[in-house]
């Protein structure tokens, strides 16, 4: 009897501990080290209500867009996208640029309508090189500028600027790299424009049929120079190729041939230190297989010198339309804005998030 | 999920020891433990409880570990530890039968599934959170040796899922589906041995050793279904991956009585992490869509079979981890008494640099402990025997430091990762007199005073 009354005092404790504890859910998972590349995920209806997964679409059939942060920290930003203008709501006819506004990094001005309705003209072809286009935006702050970075129509790349994101941009007459120079190496007029600042130096690198170069320009006057990504060899490198054939036959059951065999284009730059310190020059881009499809790919180096190192796995692909990509990099989060087409066959900007598991947050509607 | 890495997985033990006297004592215990606690540290030494031991326990492990100043949540490890100890004596031979088991609070288990290229610390995050359940059973070949083993019990999981019905891509709401889903959890058994052997009234030293054992984790899932009424699609995929997976150990351990009220444990514990199996699934897919009469609609695009997972290995490397576990009596009354103690323990890290495009993270973890323990000797009417409480409180530090990434491609890039483990915990222990027989380890008291370890 006594043995029982004294087991009686552990047998409560046990019940007493397994009453005071509740399950609940896993933790794990949070704020996980990435190089702020994905993996990112389509915005949803509930994040995009009536047209998820696009941020901006119309009849101006927007595309490859480019996104300007007001702050590292908040998601509001500025995004610019190539539009084609019908000579309505004052938007001259033709390809332009156009601009909008979000607070939240999705619920832009101007969805749903044609520019000019709730997006703003940014720039218009004027210029005898643009040849009646302009397209592939990309602005970056520099000083108390913003530069806006454009292609003409035949290729050649201009620069406007603007004290302000409502403009005016005023725009440099001549291209600061002009078709008519085009390497040898270059295989044709670069285009696509996306440029980062390393101290008092401005890198600029763009597509070209063979690939991506780099040009470099002193900060305080722009005048930019191209690049060898290679100075070992007597031709103009590029810093970044399609990927090398593949033979078939040498593919595994089920694997795929590069994403990026055929091409890369619509280069987009986002320079960060790495927790090391390391200064990790990020590239996205558009990857062509040689079926056609397009993905977003991701190049990068560590340092402001030579070639782009590829990496194999395309960094976001859903339907195999997805091409010009855009980054808004908020540290643990992130905006992909890329150019997709809508079931009509007319282009728009898509967004997806990342972390892909994460929230982007409640929608914040533009005023 | 299914087409992913899955985590390994392990027992709480070998990170956070058994009850709260081994881990106060750095779980240098091979050569002390006679508790509950030696299912896991020794099963030989339950031999030596001196009559019937019920023991229940809680403890709580906090991570925070973090990732570039980040805290990643790890989830904590917590719950129950509780068992008993039965000896006995059959033909002059004595004998004990143990029984111990840790009961996690939050879940039984969790089984999550990632891309082998996400970051995880693959020792800590979801691997030490999960049941144990061991039964172990010790003999005393004579008055210096005792021999033990043990069985510990895990699951393995078996799954299957089949969903059959039509689908409107058009209308999803309209889509009408019926699945189903059959899942085993089979047992798997693992074995540990140990002996002990006394060398005199104070010294003794002690061998164990615990299998390896690994869990499977196979899922497969089987797809059927109209689309739409333009197609019949069949998806079948199958999956498997190591679940859980616990090295080989060897216990080298000894226990030394410096003085009637001090004693000195240290082990060494070999882990062959070099047998680690990468927590990566196989995947085997089979996709069969034909297209429509006429083609696919232009606004449709065809899912392709996934591309094959090519599996990058885990090279871990074989570790000695040292134990050192002091105990001091600080009171040594007629009806109480009570005991300090203190521990350290080492483990450099079994994970290389990750410098390519997987990252199991982990770092060289330094543990020191503190721990309290009271005897009430003689409880009186309340029970025959004595009643301990025992309390721990140990702390994992891990230094923070940097990993670089080889290539500047690398979808994680470079990162710092440290952080520490604070273990918190008590134990109950009531031992009940048994025949009074005394043990020739240097800490058994006359028949009267049974009940003190």
């Amino acid at each position: 009897m006594t043995f029982v009354r004294g087991a009686a005092l552990p047998f409560w404790c046990l019940v007493l501990g397994a009453c005071a504890t509740i399950g609940s859910d896993g933790l794990g998972d949070v704020g996980l080290p990435s190089a702020g590349v994905g993996p990112f995920r389509r915005l949803t209806s509930d994040e995009v209500p009536g047209i998820a997964p696009f941020v901006l679409d119309g009849d101006g059939g927007y595309r490859e867009a480019a996104v300007l942060s007001e702050s590292p920290e908040t998601t509001e930003v500025v995004l610019y996208a190539g539009a084609t203008g019908q000579g309505r709501d004052g938007i001259p006819v033709g390809p332009v640029i156009v601009r909008s506004l979000a607070k939240d990094g999705r619920s832009f001005v101007g969805t749903g309508n044609g520019p000019g309705r709730g997006t703003q003209l940014a720039l218009a072809a004027s210029e005898a090189w643009e040849a009646g286009g302009v397209h592939s935006p990309f602005a970056i702050r520099v000083d108390a500028q913003i530069l806006l970075f454009y292609a003409g129509s035949q290729g050649g790349i201009g620069v406007a600027r603007a004290s302000a994101v409502e403009g005016p941009y005023t725009k440099d007459p001549a291209p600061v790299l002009d078709a008519k120079d085009a390497a040898r190496e270059e295989g044709g007029a670069p285009r696509a424009p996306t440029v980062y600042i390393d101290g008092d130096t401005l890198h600029l690198f763009y597509a070209t049929p063979a690939g991506l170069f780099e040009a470099v320009s002193p900060r305080s006057a722009i005048a930019f120079r191209r690049v060898d990504a290679n100075p070992s060899t007597s031709a103009l490198d590029p810093v970044l190729t399609r990927a090398p054939d593949v033979d078939p036959k040498s593919l595994g059951p089920g694997e795929k041939p590069p994403f990026d065999e055929r091409a890369v284009g619509d280069p987009c730059v986002a320079l960060r230190t790495t927790p090391a310190g390391r200064p990790h020059v990020r590239v996205l881009y558009t990857g062509t297989s040689l079926a056609g499809t397009t993905a977003i790919g991701f190049a990068a180096r560590y340092g402001h010198e030579g070639p782009l190192v590829r990496q194999v796995i395309p960094i976001y692909a859903a339907k195999g339309k997805e091409r010009a990509p855009a980054l808004l990099d908020l540290g643990a989060k992130g905006y992909l804005y890329v150019t997709e087409p809508r079931t009509d066959g007319r282009d728009g900007v898509g967004g997806s998030f990342f972390p892909a598991s994460g929230d982007p947050g409640p929608l914040v509607p533009a005023e | 999920m299914v087409a992913s890495p899955r985590e390994a997985r392990a027992n709480p033990h070998d990170i956070f020891g058994f009850g709260s006297r081994g881990p106060a004592m750095g779980n240098a215990q091979a050569a002390d433990a006679s508790d509950v606690s030696a299912v896991y540290y020794n099963p030989a030494g339950l031999v030596r409880a001196k009559g019937l031991v019920l023991q229940v326990g809680y403890f709580r492990a906090s991570h925070h570990l973090s990732t570039n100043g980040t805290d990643n949540q790890v989830d904590p490890v917590s719950g129950l530890t509780f068992g008993l100890v039965a000896p006995g004596e059959l033909f002059g031979t004595r004998f004990a039968f143990g029984l111990g088991a840790h009961l996690p609070d939050a879940r039984i288990s969790r089984v999550r599934a990632f891309r082998q290229e996400q970051p995880r610390w693959e020792l800590y995050d979801n691997r030490n959170q999960r049941l144990t359940l061991t039964a172990a059973l010790a003999v005393a070949v004579t008055d210096w040796l005792e021999l033990g083993a043990g069985l510990s019990f895990m699951s393995s999981t078996v799954g299957r899922l089949d969903i059959t019905g039509s689908a409107n891509i058009f209308a999803p709401e309209q889509s009408q589906l019926r699945h189903e889903v059959d899942a085993d959890l089979t047992a798997v058994r693992y074995p540990h041995v140990g002996a002990r052997v006394a060398l005199s009234d104070r010294v003794a030293l002690a061998l164990v050793y615990r299998h390896e054992f690994q869990l499977g984790l196979d899922l497969s899932a089987n797809l059927k279904g109209d689309i739409s009424g333009l197609t019949t699609a069949k998806y079948d995929l199958a999956t498997s991956s190591v679940n859980n997976f616990l090295p080989r150990q060897v216990v080298l351990g000894g226990s030394w009585l410096l003085t009637d009220r001090l004693r000195v444990n240290v082990d060494a514990t070999w882990i062959e992490w070099s047998a680690y199996v990468a927590p990566v699934a196989t995947l085997s897919v089979g996709l069969d869509i034909p297209p429509p009469v006429g083609g696919w609609p232009a606004t449709i695009t065809p899912p392709e079979t996934p591309a094959p997972i090519r599996i990058v290995p885990l090279r871990m490397q074989n570790r000695l981890v040292p134990h050192v576990g002091v105990e001091w009596q600080a009171i040594d009354e007629r009806s109480v008494a009570g005991f300090v103690r203190a521990g350290y323990e080492h483990q450099r890290t079994p994970i290389p640099a990750q410098t390519g495009s997987v990252s199991y993270i982990d770092r060289d973890r330094h543990t020191g402990s503190l721990g309290l323990g009271v005897v009430w000797k003689h409880p009186g009417e309340v029970m025959p025997g004595s009643l301990a409480l025992d309390m721990h409180a140990q702390l994992s530090v891990m230094p923070e430091a940097l990993t670089l990434k080889a290539s500047p491609a690398d979808l994680v890039g470079d990162f710092r990762a440290g952080g520490t483990i604070w273990n918190l915990g008590a134990t109950v222990t009531a031992t009940f007199d048994g025949p009074g027989r005394c043990v020739s380890d240097g800490t058994a008291k006359a028949p009267g005073k049974v009940g003190l370890r």
